[in-house]
């Protein structure tokens, strides 16, 4: 795809680096011309110097003619403003990072009557993702699909949980309505097969139901009583966002912020009626002891800087909070956090990136590929992906243990209108059909790219019974309403 | 202080008075009244136009009008206005003391209905018109009327206004004020009528219907009938009324959000929401002692009379029907309680008003909050929007100022009273502006045996308690007339 992208910042150079990776056309618009310069040298991308609303370097980016206009520069108004100009210009599909609260209550208008595809929020999503989280302490990070009815949990197997020296095989015979996704075992990530043993330290990726899931961890001990009492630390907009998401939740949850900013705080207080507002350095440990802060469920570190945020996570992780969440925004620095497994890494600018991606994803379908949505894996080792399978498809009317697939892929469930289906090797997918895969191979464009060449013996699930029948419980998402 | 416009101002606001005066005089003609009750109006009208021209007749140069110029002329208006409409009264000989005339007058124009009179029944048609009319102009505020009638042009106006309407927060309705004022007074009137045409099918005859439609409208209480309301005894009435006075203890933009077909907000309106709550728990509760104290044995009747009776204390209109001095304690502390309450900020009720009432006892709440984590960072909310530190401070120091000015009140009628209920009740009664009182004699006690100390003080506990006190602190404070010397 032609793909222009406004501005170099953070979210920017990665789309650039990720987009380019998967082979789009990328031309970046950008006012510094030593940032176009380094951006350049690590990937395949040509760069145009200037302001992104201004006409003349649009029509010189090839605007008019391209398919994609991404604009993720750090003003609102100038990515709202090159967005309405690109799609005037007649560009195929826009999007406009809009980070503004005000403007974030009524993208639904504000896209429709401004002619803009897709408006993104950095800090809506990561709230969005922390209220995931938060939904379901037991897992370190939750995906979801289907508009939220199917999860994904990601989760640590210890040592003495009954699943370390587990394998796969009596899982399933054990839990027979979870699929095992793919497993993290130090750096690698295998997509398992029927002999594979569980070992402690293990990340795993789980499916099924959220009933089924939920059932699972509290047999296992992994999960305890669901999270009420949530500390967050700084009262920023994620804050904000993350206050609203879960006072719509239909699980009620008890919140104390903690705002250095007395002007920030009381604007909080005042916008949130439900939640406890203090006024304090919420680094500051006497602060902490003073409110309690090892009784607290959840603590979530949203300060402004990633180091504090590390730091409070690291302080919590002493006390055994049970879910403790920091927000970094340098991805420099994630290597050091990333495998001690006791927090939770909320990245504004990563979680940005994988919509993006998924959305260049999402509209390459509707010219020849049908990812629908993408979602990465284990810091991008293995992906996700949402295929609608259409009529042509080579797949469909085959029983699945006569398909022929790749190595490392594993058909995760099959969701038929109204229902959703974990399969088994009888089962057959129609037309129509939206499957569900996990891949450590990326790039697949299209659902007969799964299929391999060479006759190999075909990997699913063929020892579990279908689930399925009972219409899914609408297990709302709390951030889908926001 | 630019004095010229406020004399100005003063001047030509009098003259409406005069013009309303023409009134009484069509009642007068109507009724065939001796020819010396159409002249006391007439003298009257005279008397005003005279001093009108002696105090000024040119507009000043300078129209500058600020909050303090805004707070003199509302208080000045309204003290002038009480006197020249006490005039009449005294001319025509039917209240023969010029100060027990302008008590009349006070108590009127503030909607507060207490009465030097005994007998009312013996008072001519075009007396007890004037007097119930002065509550129909009082409640709504006579600048309000004047602004509503007038050509004004002066955008300063709107501190005329603030400092009238009832209520810590004044809202203009529409971006003008003069429709502002013109759409409150429309609904004003055809409320009003509305209660008019109910009162008449209860079989009340037109000129009383009139009357107590007044005194309901601006939840006064003058009646024209010795026993008030309880002179009917038709449950038909008694319901009529006691609606109507709810509805005037109502915030009037309600009415116009109703109009706008905004009902849905209409009923999130929190002070509505308490306002009712009150009035419901306070109507169960008072049912609830009545019932056990045995004084009715038809609960029909019970919830009729304690209905009336709520409605009655807590839109401060003070009509009657039972004398409930021989209730029980609770329900008499219970009355006690919601004559400090009143109505709703905005509408014709006096007292503390609901508003203020709902933001302080939650700013108190507030302050529990922070007993127990004092960094806690607490927002005061009103309407689900929230208040401003200042905002909250202005209403609790109107507490104070308020409590203050009813002890102050109370302390100088205490050497004209024979014992503290009466001197309390009588207080609260002027101040709060409702006009009935629990003494060891009755409810309605009229005030004719105080001496005319205590009554210039109940004056200006009436008129102070209507104008919610800061304009007579105005009037009254010596700084206002400093000039730049």
């Amino acid at each position: 795809m032609q793909i222009v992208i406004g501005g170099a910042g953070k979210i920017g150079q990665a789309l650039c680096l990720e987009l380019a990776d998967e082979g789009h056309d990328i031309i970046l618009i950008e006012k510094d011309e030593n940032t176009i310069e380094r951006i350049i040298e690590r990937s395949d991308i040509s760069g145009i110097a200037g302001s992104v609303v201004d006409y003349d370097i649009q029509i010189e980016a090839g605007v008019p003619d391209c398919d994609l206009f991404i604009s993720v520069t750090g003003n609102d108004e100038i990515n709202l403003i090159s967005a309405i100009l690109a799609d005037r210009l007649g560009a195929g599909y826009t999007v406009a990072r809009v980070g503004d609260p005000q403007y974030g209550t009524h993208m639904g208008l504000m896209r429709r009557a401004l002619g803009v595809s897709l408006m993104i929020n950095p800090k809506l999503e990561a709230a969005r993702e922390i209220a995931k989280s938060i939904s379901s302490p037991s897992s370190v990070s939750v995906e979801s699909f289907v508009h939220g009815r199917v999860n994904m949990h990601e989760m640590i197997i210890d040592e003495c949980s009954g699943l370390c020296k587990l394998n796969l095989s009596d899982f399933r015979k054990r839990f027979t309505s979870l699929i095992v996704c793919a497993v993290q075992r130090g750096q690698e990530v295998v997509i398992p097969g029927g002999s594979f043993i569980f070992e402690a330290g293990d990340v795993v990726l789980l499916t099924g139901f959220i009933r089924d899931l939920e059932q699972f961890c509290i047999k296992n001990g992994i999960a305890q009583k669901p999270i009420k009492d949530i500390l967050v630390i700084g009262g920023g907009e994620i804050t904000d966002y993350l206050c609203r998401i879960l006072e719509r939740s239909t699980r009620k949850y008890k919140l104390t912020v903690i705002e250095q900013d007395e002007d920030i705080a009381w604007a909080l207080a005042a916008e949130h009626s439900d939640i406890t507002v203090l006024h304090g350095d919420g680094t500051d440990h006497d602060v902490l002891q003073e409110i309690n802060y090892d009784l607290y469920d959840a603590i979530v570190a949203l300060t402004g800087i990633d180091e504090e945020n590390i730091m409070i996570g690291l302080l919590a992780a002493q006390k055994s909070i049970r879910k403790i969440i920091s927000k970094v925004n340098r991805t420099e620095i994630l290597p050091i956090v990333q495998d001690n497994g006791l927090q939770t890494i909320i990245t504004p600018k990563s979680i940005v990136t994988e919509h993006l991606v998924r959305f260049v994803r999402a509209h390459q379908n509707a010219m020849g590929s049908n990812v629908e949505a993408l979602h990465r894996i284990f810091n991008n080792a293995a992906e996700v992906l949402e295929f609608c399978v259409r009529p042509d498809s080579k797949i469909i009317d085959t029983p699945l243990k006569e398909l022929n697939l790749k190595d490392n892929i594993l058909i995760v469930f099959i969701l038929r209108i109204n229902q959703v289906i974990f399969p088994t090797g009888d089962d057959v997918i129609k037309a129509d059909d939206h499957i569900v895969v996990v891949s450590k191979e990326k790039m697949f464009d299209d659902v007969d790219d799964i299929l391999s060449d060479q006759k190999n013996k075909p990997k699913f699930l063929d020892d579990i019974a279908d689930v399925e029948v009972e219409p899914l419980r609408a297990d709302k998402d709390p951030a889908d309403e926001y | 202080m630019n004095i010229k416009i406020v004399r100005y101002f003063v001047s030509k606001l009098i003259q409406v008075e005069a013009g309303l005066m023409l009134l009484p005089c069509l009642i007068s003609l109507i009724y065939g009244e001796p020819f010396s009750n159409l002249l006391s109006f007439l003298i009257a009208m005279g008397i005003i136009f005279l001093i009108s021209f002696v105090i000024t007749t040119k507009k000043p140069e300078l129209k500058t009008l600020h909050t303090k110029e805004g707070m003199l002329i509302v208080a000045l208006t309204w003290i002038s206005w009480t006197c020249f409409g006490a005039l009449p009264f005294v001319i025509s000989g039917e209240i023969p003391f010029y100060i027990d005339a302008v008590f009349e007058m006070a108590s009127g124009f503030s909607t507060t209905g207490a009465s030097i009179l005994r007998d009312v029944e013996s008072l001519s048609h075009s007396t007890l018109f004037w007097r119930s009319f002065s509550h129909l102009i009082g409640g709504m505020g006579v600048l309000v009327f004047a602004l509503a009638i007038f050509p004004t042009g002066a955008s300063e106006t709107v501190h005329l206004m603030r400092a009238e309407v009832p209520g810590p927060r004044f809202g203009k309705l529409v971006s003008k004020l003069k429709e502002t004022a013109l759409i409150l007074y429309t609904i004003y009137f055809v409320l009003t009528l509305i209660t008019v045409i109910l009162l008449i099918f209860g079989g009340m005859n037109v000129f009383d219907s009139f009357c107590h439609s007044f005194g309901i409208a601006g939840t006064g209480g003058f009646s024209t009938r010795n026993a008030s309301i309880g002179f009917y005894n038709s449950a038909y009435i008694e319901w009529v009324t006691g609606m109507m006075m709810l509805m005037f203890g109502m915030n009037f933009n309600l009415f116009y959000m109703v109009i706008l077909g905004q009902v849905v907000s209409v009923f999130r309106n929190e002070e509505l929401r308490v306002y009712l709550s009150v009035i419901i728990s306070a109507t169960g509760i008072i049912t609830l002692t009545n019932h056990l104290n045995g004084i009715y044995t038809d609960l029909a009747t019970n919830i009729r009379h304690t209905f009336f009776s709520v409605s009655s204390v807590i839109t401060t209109t003070g009509y009657l029907t039972v004398d409930f001095s021989d209730w029980a304690l609770t329900a008499l502390t219970i009355f006690a309680l919601l004559m400090f309450i009143g109505g709703m900020a905005g509408s014709t009720g006096g007292g503390f008003k609901v508003a203020r009432l709902t933001i302080a006892g939650k700013s108190m709440f507030n302050e529990f909050r922070l007993m127990q984590n004092p960094r806690r960072v607490t927002v005061t909310k009103f309407n689900q929007s929230p208040l401003t530190v200042d905002q909250v401070t202005r209403i609790r120091n109107y507490s104070l100022a308020y409590i203050f000015c009813l002890v102050l009140i109370i302390l100088l009628i205490t050497p004209d009273t024979p014992d503290m209920q009466t001197a309390i009740s009588a207080g609260m009664n002027t101040f709060n502006n409702i006009g009935v009182g629990f003494a060891t004699d009755g409810s309605s006690v009229p005030f004719t045996d105080y001496n005319v100390f205590s009554k210039i003080v109940l004056i200006f506990s009436m008129i102070a308690g209507r104008l919610e006190i800061y304009p007579l602190i105005v009037l009254l404070s010596p700084n206002t007339y400093l000039s730049k010397s």
